[in-house]
């Protein structure tokens, strides 16, 4: 059977029956997001690693977790290791600076024989979507978006953070995902 | 106000009224899902970092082991679930010599949820792996004990065991909802089967839980064990202030 081929939903069908080369085959396609994730959010290399090591034995002992009508999976598979980074990064009161998307590196995911190239193609392409999204936002929007989403902060926080009130972080946080939603509608509509 | 809630921006008790009137309005659903589809594809806009190359060999090392594990019968031909421990009847408290500290046994409840709990949850990291393995390896035992322990202080609301086999050679700390020790502070554990107590290792609490594994090299019968905050790195003798508790009567 040759695993790179195979859809992520048929991997995790697999993985219900304990086939340790679809779990291989799910980290070689996704271990460089789910940790670049992480790090994203935490800013600590070997925090990061834990998470992404937890993220991806959680799939490997409860593969039933993912419901594949509820979305793709990779989407599922990200905001697990977000959800579990913030969770980390709000235990320990601890956060990292968040930089904008346009003094972030651009690089995209290295080639690998292990990694269908077809699929990886289509991530890349739609990486390439969401920052476009995310850079096309005002820089104001932009920002609480990023500060909510990669950094944790609820928008009390990023209120007093920015010294701005209330009423207008979640205005901005409003109109900037209302942009985001249109600007990735076939993304956003279908699963 | 959505927005905030599917980018997970919300403090708790706007979440719930958010999760209210969700329960009344269908429309807000669809708003909601496709919000949440939008705030999800964030994450792939992350700029790309390799992580070394050992986590994938930690990572499918682990997964091997857990898979083995979990074929593995267990001695008393159930699978590899662990074997209920028999509840200790009456609630029995102690009160020892040692300063003002209650301490108390409290019925033994099932220790099988809490590795399932820790199994499934928890995160078992490198070591913690190692950890989580020994632990089976104690409460799988027919003749491992567990009691509960006291919680006080900041860990109060903690819901924690002691765990050890009767030949006296290892005991496990598990707890549940354990809040971090505060900044530049970890939980030290102190085993007493002497005059004095002696160090039993440090750890900290990981998405509120803890497995810790407790050497026991006592030569007397262990009285009691605690768990103190002490500063990073631990201490030669108990500093902090004791939080967990148990005391053998």
């Amino acid at each position: 059977m040759d695993y790179p081929d195979l859809a992520d939903e048929q991997l995790m069908a697999r993985l219900a029956m304990r086939d340790i080369k679809a779990f291989e085959a799910l980290y070689d396609r996704y271990g460089t997001l789910v940790y670049s994730t992480a790090l994203r959010v935490v800013g600590d290399t070997q925090l990061a690693e834990d998470i992404a090591q937890e993220v991806f034995l959680r799939i490997w002992r409860r593969p039933d977790h993912y419901l594949p009508e509820r979305g793709r999976f990779v989407t599922w598979l990200l905001s697990v290791a977000r959800n579990g980074a913030v969770d980390q990064i709000r235990t320990r009161g601890r956060r990292r600076r968040h930089e904008t998307a346009g003094e972030e590196s651009a690089r995209e995911l290295p080639a690998d024989e292990g990694r269908d190239p077809a699929l990886m193609a289509q991530v890349a392409d739609e990486r390439q979507k969401v920052r476009r999204a995310l850079a096309s936002l005002p820089p104001e929007q932009r920002r609480v978006i990023e500060m909510a989403y990669y950094g944790g902060y609820t928008q009390q926080e990023i209120a007093a953070m920015l010294s701005q009130p209330l009423g207008t972080v979640k205005t901005r946080i409003r109109l900037g995902m209302q942009k985001l939603r249109a600007a990735l509608e076939p993304e956003v509509g279908g699963k | 106000m959505l927005e905030a809630y599917a980018l997970g921006a919300v403090a708790p008790e706007e979440g719930a009224h958010i999760e209210e009137h969700l329960s009344e309005c269908l429309a807000c659903w669809d708003h909601l899902s496709q919000s949440q589809r939008a705030a999800a594809l964030l994450a792939l806009a992350v700029p790309l970092e390799e992580p070394r190359e050992g986590l994938r060999q930690r990572i499918i090392a682990q997964a091997r082991r857990e898979a083995e594990f979990a074929a593995q019968p267990s001695p008393t031909g159930r699978g590899w679930r662990l074997p209920r421990f028999a509840a200790m009847g009456a609630t029995a408290v102690a009160l020892t010599a040692v300063g003002a500290l209650s301490w108390s046994l409290v019925e033994t409840r099932n220790l099988r949820s809490d590795y399932d709990d820790i199994q499934q949850q928890a995160t078992i990291t490198g070591q913690r792996a190692e950890v989580a393995t020994k632990l089976v390896g104690i409460i799988s035992r027919p003749d491992a004990k567990s009691e509960a322990m006291v919680a006080s202080g900041i860990a109060a609301g903690t819901t924690a065991y002691y765990a050890w086999t009767r030949d006296g050679k290892l005991g496990a700390i598990i707890c549940h909802d354990l809040p971090p020790a505060p900044e530049g502070k970890v939980y030290q554990v102190w085993i007493t089967c002497g005059p004095e107590p002696v160090n039993g290792g440090t750890f900290t609490a990981w998405q509120g839980q803890c497995q810790h594994i407790v050497p026991l090299n006592c030569t007397s019968p262990l009285s009691g064990v605690a768990v103190s905050v002490e500063p990073e790195g631990g201490s030669p003798s108990p500093s902090g202030e004791s939080v967990l508790t148990f005391t053998q009567p």
